[in-house]
This record gives C-alpha cells, structure tokens and sequence, in this order.
C-alpha cells in the first residue's frame, strides 16, 4: 500500500558521535562498532540510512552524552559503559576488576544471560538501546613500580576511574587519585602518579608505552565499548530498517572480538619492544587480590541499588556455570600466572 | 539549505554583531542557539548548548583557570609581583628594553608549565603591565610581548594541545614535546630580540636608567630580598610540576596557597586588599568563563551544521601539488582559527586532514609543531582571538583598537617562525631524534 | 511605580555583588583544600577522595555565579572599535541587542538546566569524583547562573531602555545608583 511505500522511501540521516577519535586499522575492534557498522547500513538500506559522523566527542563531554542521546540530541553514541557511570550505575559491571573469562565469554554474558538483560534494562530506563557491546583488548594494571603482589600495591598512588575501587585501593595501603586521561601521560612522567588501571590500547593510542615501566598481569577485565541508538530515534525507523542495523551491529559484535583478541597481541608486541616489563602474578597472589577486590568493589557495586545486587548474585552462578560447561575457561588466567 | 549559505549567515552574524558592539559572549552563545534551533533539530540542540557549556566549565583542565587568576590577584595586590619587577629593573634596566626581554622569559617559562593560553594570558596581564607601565614602557610594547608569550604554552611542553593533537593523529606525544622546545624557545628569542632592537631604535618604546642613575652593586643586592618570597611561590608552581608533586592544574592551588602565605608574612592581608583581590579574580573569572561559553557553544555550531568539514573538503579535494595543500590547510587553521578556538578546528577537520597529510607523506610530528604554531596565531589574530580579549579584560582601561596595534608585529614574528619551521624542519625534529637513539 | 522598579533593579545588582565575597571565599577555600591534598598525597600517599569533585563542581559555580557581576560592572568584553565612537543613545541601543542575545543564553540555562537539576534528582545520578555527591545539586548553579546574568541583563535593558527615551539612567549598576 501507499503507506508502506512512502516509508521506503524515506531516507534517514543519523547522527553518529563517538568518544574515540577515526580508527586506525581495519582490524581493530572499534573500527567494526564504528567505521564498518555505518558503511554496511548504508550499504544495505541502499542508502536508505546515511550517517553524520562526530569522532571525539566534538559536541558533548564524554558523561554528557548520555543525556544528549536519551533527549535526542544525537542519534547513536560509540562510547564506553564507564562513562556512564554516573548516570547509568549498572554500566559499572564493565569495571569490575575479574569479572569474566575472555572476549567470548563477555559476549556471552552481556548477550545470552540475565546480566546482560538487566544492564540492557538499565539504559533503556534512561531512554537509550544498546546496539554493539565491543571488547577491546584487555584493562589493566599500568604502573612505573611492578605490582606483582598485593604488598606491592602499598605506598603507591593510583588513578582511578570509578568510585567503586576507592576502598578496595586504601585497603591495600595504596592512596588514589583521579587525574583526566589527558594528565595521566604528565602524571606519570613526573611521578605524580605511581599507576593507574586503563585499557592496554592506550599504550598504543595514548602513547602510554612511553610512560609506562610495567604492565601487571593478569588483566582486570576486557575493556568494553558499546554503540548505542537514542530510543526515540530507534521507534522513528520502519521495521525492516530496524532489522538491518540490529543484524549488522550484532554481526559487528562478533568481528570485534576476533580484532580484540589481535589487538592484545599488538599491544603486547609493542610494550616488549618498548622495554616495558611483563608482571606476572603467583597463583595465591592473584587469589587474594581477586579476593579483596570482590570483597570491596564488588560489594560496593552490588550495594548501590537492587539491580546491581541482582546482577553480582546473576554473575556469580553464570561465571561458575560457565566454567562447567567450559572446564577451559578455568585455565583462563594461567596464562598470566607465574 | 545551501551549506555555502549556511556558512555565510553562519560567519556574517558573527561579523556583524561583533563589529557593531555587542558583547562577545553574548554574540557567540546567542547565534549559536538561534542557530541551533533552525538548523539543528530544533529544540533538542538546546540540550547541546547547556551539556556542552556545562563540560566545558567543568573540564578538569579549566579548574586552573580561577587559581592561577587568584594567584596572580594576590602577587598584585600584596606588591609581591612589584618588588619582583623592581628586582629586574636595578639589574637589567641598564639595557633599553631590558624588562620587555624579563617579561618574554617569565612569560614563556609560566605560559609553558600552565600551558593554557587564557590561564597565562590573564595572570601574566595582570601582574606584569602595572610594573611595566610604572617604569615608562610603552604599553603597546607591553601588551605585545604579554600576549606572545602567554600563548608560548601551546608550543613549550607540556602543552594540552599537542595531547589532544597526538591522540588524534597517533603520533608519540613524548615526541611531540621534545619537538616543541627548540622552536618554542626559537619563538621567545625572537621576542627578545624584537623588543630590544626596537628599544634600541627608539629609547623611549623601553626606556634604560641613565648612566648617573643606575643603581650600585649595593642596591643591586639589597633588592634581591623583594625577590625571596615571589621566588619561593615561583618555585612552588614550577618545582611541584617538575618534580611531579603536582599537576599543573594543582600547581594553581599550589601556588595561590604560597602566594597567600607570602602575603600574609608581607602583613599584607588586610580587608582592603582582599576586597581588591576578590574584585579582581571575579571580575576576570566571570568575564574568561562567559567568553568560553559562548566560543565553544559556536564551535559545535560550525561543527554540527557541516559548515568545517565543507570548507576542510574544499582543500582537500582540490588535487594540488603537496606543498600547496600543506600551506592552504596552514591558511585555513589560521584564518578559522580567528573565530574558533583552533584546538577545535583540529577536532572538527582531523578525520579529513590528517590522513590527506600523512598520505601526502608529511611527517606528522613536523606538522604537529606547525599546528601548535598555527594556535598561537589563531589565538593573538584581530579581530576575533581569545587572547585579545582577555588582554581587554584585565586592561579594561584600553580600547580594542589599542590591543588589535599591539599584537601586529608578534603575530609577524610567529609567522616567521612558521616559515623557519617549514624551511628547516631538523629544528623541530632533532631533539625527537635524538630522544630515539 | 518608579521607585519599585529601581529599588528592584538596585536589589539584583546587590546580589550580583555579593557573589564576589562568596565566590572569593570558595576559591580561597579551594585553593587551601587542593594544596592540602598535593601535601597528603606527596609526603603520605594519602590524597583526599573528594579534591577532583570539589574542583570541577566549584569550578561550575565559579564560572556560572559570576557572569551576572560581571554584566553588573560592564566587564563583558565588546569589540569596541566602532562602539566607542557611538552616542549614547546609540550605545544603548547596541546593548539591548546584546541583552536580547544574553536573554536567549539565560532563558536556556535556567530551563534546560532546572529541566537537568530535576532529571539527575529523579534518577539518583551520582558524580563519579570521589565525591559520592548527587549530581543535581553540582548542577544546581546552571538554572542560578542563568537567572542571576539574566535578571541583570534586565536591570541593564531598562536602563538602556530609559536612556533611549530620555537620555538619562534610571539606575546604573556599575555606580549602584
Ligand atoms: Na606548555
Ligand atoms: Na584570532
């Protein structure tokens, strides 16, 4: 009928703002979320659907964003859960320091279980869909003194990001700090900060390499990214638009983990060449500071509202279930393990 | 709309309700909303506008702002800055145009540690003209050479800018600092040289003390008491950066907090000048923060109606030989950068320009020096740039005209400087170099 | 009649002064507190949690509070190459185009920004800079901001207004009378 006919051809410009600058290589993660996503929806809408791309959060701060996107300022936001924080508490998952067994298994829980459906709950509250979670690479320790204990944590001064690891870090005789991304290359140049928990990429993108003596392994966790559409913007779009940018983000979902993956060889090659020095953990070590950090910022996560405490009980009987039907899961962090 | 008409109600407005007489904050923030409405989705860039000054009040990096202003409020209004002037002038002023040179060193060693152009621009103005006028400097030579060196911090690292300039175009930003020194210094000797050949010329630009009136080796060194306490709070801002005990944001409050102490040990905390001080620090902090509003409201408005990327694809897609789409895109960062902060423009044609450059087989790290001066410029350029208007601001006593006369020969000498960087590039990159091996 | 209105714009343009002493006195405050924490951290690894939230949230009061004084004492830098050659009349005239941008700016913060205030309480958001503090009050300057430039903005417009048509103030807030 006419109707139908008319809404075929209806073209639609989205807005695209990203946190992250245009991506350098064609294999890594983010290049998938952002670059490859937008090319293939117009590919595929036959042009039907045509993106206004901002990198760098040209027009709102990165926490901002979450509101420009609820109220319809924008229409997608490449951003990371983190940044959300403040508004969206649940994004907090992301941050937790052990909370999952690899790129696989990330998707598994954000996709296939009730974490992931209570986070996804979450945004849409606060008016926001999730369309593409991404890894990318790995999170962790970066530090200019080797934390290879949990005594070695004591003395230190460490940036944090979330609120939720202040006391896991005092515990531990470490002071915080809280210096913006673009201070922490000064910060730790001059000493101003002794190390700081960040994504293993921004060796590479912040040039952190340069800075950084020693990258503690085990890893706290994937660092995730996620595209996600404004829900007033989603209910405009006809149906089978819908299905497209849902199929393509999902299929972009999956691509990313294999550049994930890559992208922590990469980076891992580059610090070995810079001189930067591998910290390995010994089994016990590593169980304590699992320990304190589920004891603390788990705790802290689990306490701020009813939805959080669901997800952290949800993540307990899922990360275990997993380790069942995947005995190899188990193995996961032997290979940081001294 | 025609993106070409969009451009021109865009840049016409501003023209027209600036040259006209209307205050720049209020002209930047009011087109950019009325813009936002028409071109922008209507209501919802309203959102834009607020979320968008609120981050940027509130940006860590602006959290200097404040302390350094109140900083220098107190070195003013406590004679700390005076004594220390007065310091330069028994040793120096037998030179003509030596304090002009003091200035230009002071200024491009603070500008470089805080390394935000307004941060420099209005603590330096604040302390430095009074001292400089009181002793028969011209004050267009005084102007000058202040709001050259404040925007020396872009170019001297560590610099925010080239941070921002690394992250976009994946160079080294521990290279790009090492690639900043030479030039930076390169720019601050040029200033020297400058305001001595022209005190040179003419005496009464940069008068010396007479031959009979100079002072003796005595009071030479008795003076150096005035100095002790200025130095110790100089030394706590630039000693806690350094040695890491601070950020240079801290380093503000360190600073504020050393110059109350000196002050207080002067005796000179009474009501009255902590009336001044207060005045001073409001009337400068209000006025700063209200002209950032509406430059960055304006700036996502040149970004969000695709009026930047249009005029940054005119250059690119024009297929000219390398040299000349590295001078236009130069050209373009400069004259844009008389109506937006440039840090912007960098952010808004980085996706279009850089890897047209690269391609081009430029070394970034050379361009990326060449942009940090290409910000220096954008920031001194009449009639629009934010160093002029904080001068403005903290000289309230001056007409604009005065300010747009002042900065013609140091803009002069920074492009000059651009040209050297261009012929001799090792200028830039040897220290990198070096770093590497 | 008369004496209300000016007794009404003499009102703002004293609160608008005011602010000088309480935002003084924050940054002051600031000033002490931070160094305090450089101190804390650098001879104890013991830097305070709330330094970064109480300096970006007093930096937002800052920058927000003082554009009403600053439009009270006339500090708002114009372009003034051709201005200063204008007659009063004329000067006046050009400022209530300003004020007419102004309002536009102040409208929007005090009603999107009291829109935010109301959302962030709502929600529960929760500055995330160590502060645990809501982040509807760190909002709260925006809509005063809004209203304290505003309301002078229109201290100043009837002023121009009363110039326009009898060439003389009605109240002139950089004097205070
Ligand atoms: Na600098
Ligand atoms: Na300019």
């Amino acid at each position: 009928d006419e109707a139908a006919e008319e809404a075929e051809e209806e073209t639609y410009t989205l807005t695209y703002h990203s946190s992250y600058p245009p991506s350098e290589y064609e294999w890594e993660p983010k290049y998938q979320a952002q670059e490859r996503f937008m090319e293939l929806v117009e590919e595929r809408t036959d042009g039907r659907v045509t993106f206004d791309v901002y990198y760098s959060d040209q027009l709102f701060g990165q926490d901002e964003s979450a509101d420009a996107l609820a109220r319809g300022t924008i229409d997608i936001q490449n951003t990371s859960p983190s940044y959300w924080v403040e508004r969206i508490p649940e994004g907090a998952i992301a941050s937790l320091p052990y909370w999952n067994m690899g790129e696989e298994h990330t998707r598994h829980l954000l996709r296939e279980t009730e974490v992931g459906a209570l986070y996804e709950e979450a945004l849409e509250d606060y008016g926001v869909k999730p369309l593409t979670f991404w890894s990318s690479s790995t999170t962790g320790y970066m530090s200019t003194s080797p934390i290879a204990e949990v005594e070695d944590m004591e003395g230190m001064v460490m940036n944090i990001v979330s609120n939720l690891t202040i006391d896991f870090n005092q515990s531990m005789g470490s002071g915080v700090a809280s210096l913006p991304a673009a201070e922490q290359y000064e910060g730790l140049l001059r000493g101003t900060i002794d190390a700081m928990q960040f994504p293993y990429y921004t060796l590479d993108t912040y040039n952190f390499v340069e800075v950084v003596d020693y990258l503690s392994v085990p890893t706290l966790n994937p660092a995730l990214g996620m595209v996600a559409i404004s829900e007033s913007t989603w209910e405009e779009l006809p149906e089978d638009i819908q299905a497209i940018m849902q199929e393509t983000a999902l299929e972009m979902e999956k691509d990313a983990m294999e550049g994930s993956q890559r992208y922590t060889r990469e980076i891992f090659d580059l610090a070995e060449e810079e001189g930067t020095e591998f910290v390995p953990m010994s089994e016990e070590e590593f169980d304590e500071l699992e320990q304190i950090s589920q004891e603390k910022i788990w705790r802290n996560f689990a306490s701020m509202n009813e939805r959080t405490e669901e997800m952290v009980e949800t993540l307990l009987v899922e990360n275990e279930k997993w380790i069942e039907e995947n005995p190899e899961a188990d193995n996961y962090m032997d290979q940081y393990l001294d | 709309m025609d993106i070409g008409v969009i451009a021109i109600i865009l840049f016409g407005s501003l023209f027209l309700f600036l040259f006209l007489g209307v205050q720049v904050s209020f002209a930047m923030g009011g087109i950019s909303i009325i813009m936002g409405l028409i071109f922008w989705d209507g209501f919802s860039s309203l959102d834009g506008f607020v979320l968008g000054s609120y981050e940027h009040a509130t940006q860590s990096i602006l959290t200097a702002l404040p302390l350094y202003i109140f900083m220098a409020a107190v070195l003013m209004y406590s004679d700390l800055a005076e004594d220390m002037y007065e310091v330069i002038y028994r040793w120096f002023g037998g030179i003509r145009g030596g304090l002009a040179a003091g200035t230009s060193v002071v200024s491009a060693v603070f500008a470089s540690m805080v390394g935000v152009v307004s941060v420099a621009t209005a603590a330096l103005g604040m302390v430095a003209r009074p001292s400089m006028l009181k002793r028969g400097y011209d004050d267009k030579l005084t102007l000058g050479v202040i709001m050259a060196g404040g925007v020396l911090g872009v170019l001297i690292p560590p610099s925010i800018v080239m941070i921002v300039y690394a992250s976009e175009s994946g160079e080294s930003a521990g290279a790009l600092f090492m690639a900043g020194i030479l030039p930076g210094i390169l720019a601050a000797i040029l200033f020297i040289i400058y305001s001595l050949v022209l005190c040179f010329i003419k005496p009464e630009k940069g008068p010396n003390i007479e031959v009979g009136h100079r002072f003796t080796w005595a009071e030479k060194f008795w003076s150096l008491k005035g100095i002790i306490l200025p130095a110790v709070v100089i030394f706590l801002v630039l000693g806690s950066i350094y040695l890491g005990v601070a950020t240079p944001t801290e380093a503000g409050a360190v600073g504020a907090a050393g110059a109350l102490f000196a002050a207080g040990t002067r005796k000179k905390l009474n009501m009255e000048n902590i009336k001044s001080i207060f005045l001073m620090t409001a009337r400068l902090s209000g006025m700063i923060f209200w002209i950032l509003i509406g430059a960055v409201a304006y700036a996502r408005i040149v970004a969000v109606t695709g009026v930047g990327d249009w005029l940054a694809g005119m250059i690119t897609e024009t297929g000219f030989n390398r040299w000349i789409i590295l001078i236009l895109i130069l050209l373009f960062f400069l004259i844009l950068g008389m109506f937006i902060d440039t840090v912007a423009v960098l952010l808004i044609t980085a996706p279009l320009f850089l890897p047209v450059l690269t391609a081009l087989d430029f070394n970034m790290i050379w361009f990326g020096i060449l942009f940090c001066i290409a910000v220096c410029i954008g920031n001194l350029t009449p009639p629009f740039g934010v160093s002029l208007f904080i001068m403005k601001g903290v000289a309230g006593d001056l007409n604009i005209r005065s300010i747009y006369a002042a900065v013609w020969p140091f803009i002069f000498l920074l492009l000059l400087l651009l040209i050297i960087i261009i012929l001799i590039p090792e200028i830039a990159l040897l220290l990198p170099a070096l770093m590497m091996d | 009649m008369k004496q209300v209105v000016i007794r009404t714009m003499s009102g703002i343009t004293k609160i608008n002064k005011a602010m000088v002493w309480v935002i003084g006195t924050l940054i002051a405050f600031v000033s002490i507190l931070l160094f305090f924490d450089v101190l804390m951290r650098y001879f104890f690894n013991a830097p305070t949690v709330w330094a970064f939230d109480l300096s970006t949230w007093s930096t937002g009061i800052i920058a927000f509070g003082l554009g009403g004084y600053a439009l009270a004492m006339g500090h708002h830098v114009r372009v003034d190459v051709f201005f200063e050659n204008y007659s009063r009349k004329q000067k006046s005239v050009v400022d209530l185009v300003g004020m007419a941008l102004l309002f536009v700016m102040a409208v929007t913060l005090i009603w999107v920004g009291m829109d935010y205030v109301i959302h962030y309480y709502q929600v529960g958001a929760m500055s995330s800079g160590g502060m645990e503090m809501p982040l509807w009050i760190q909002w709260l300057i925006v809509p005063i901001g809004g209203a304290l430039i505003g309301l002078q903005g229109l201290v100043r417009s009837i002023n121009n207004i009363h110039i326009i048509v009898t060439g003389e103030d009605l109240y002139n807030a950089e004097e205070g009378r």
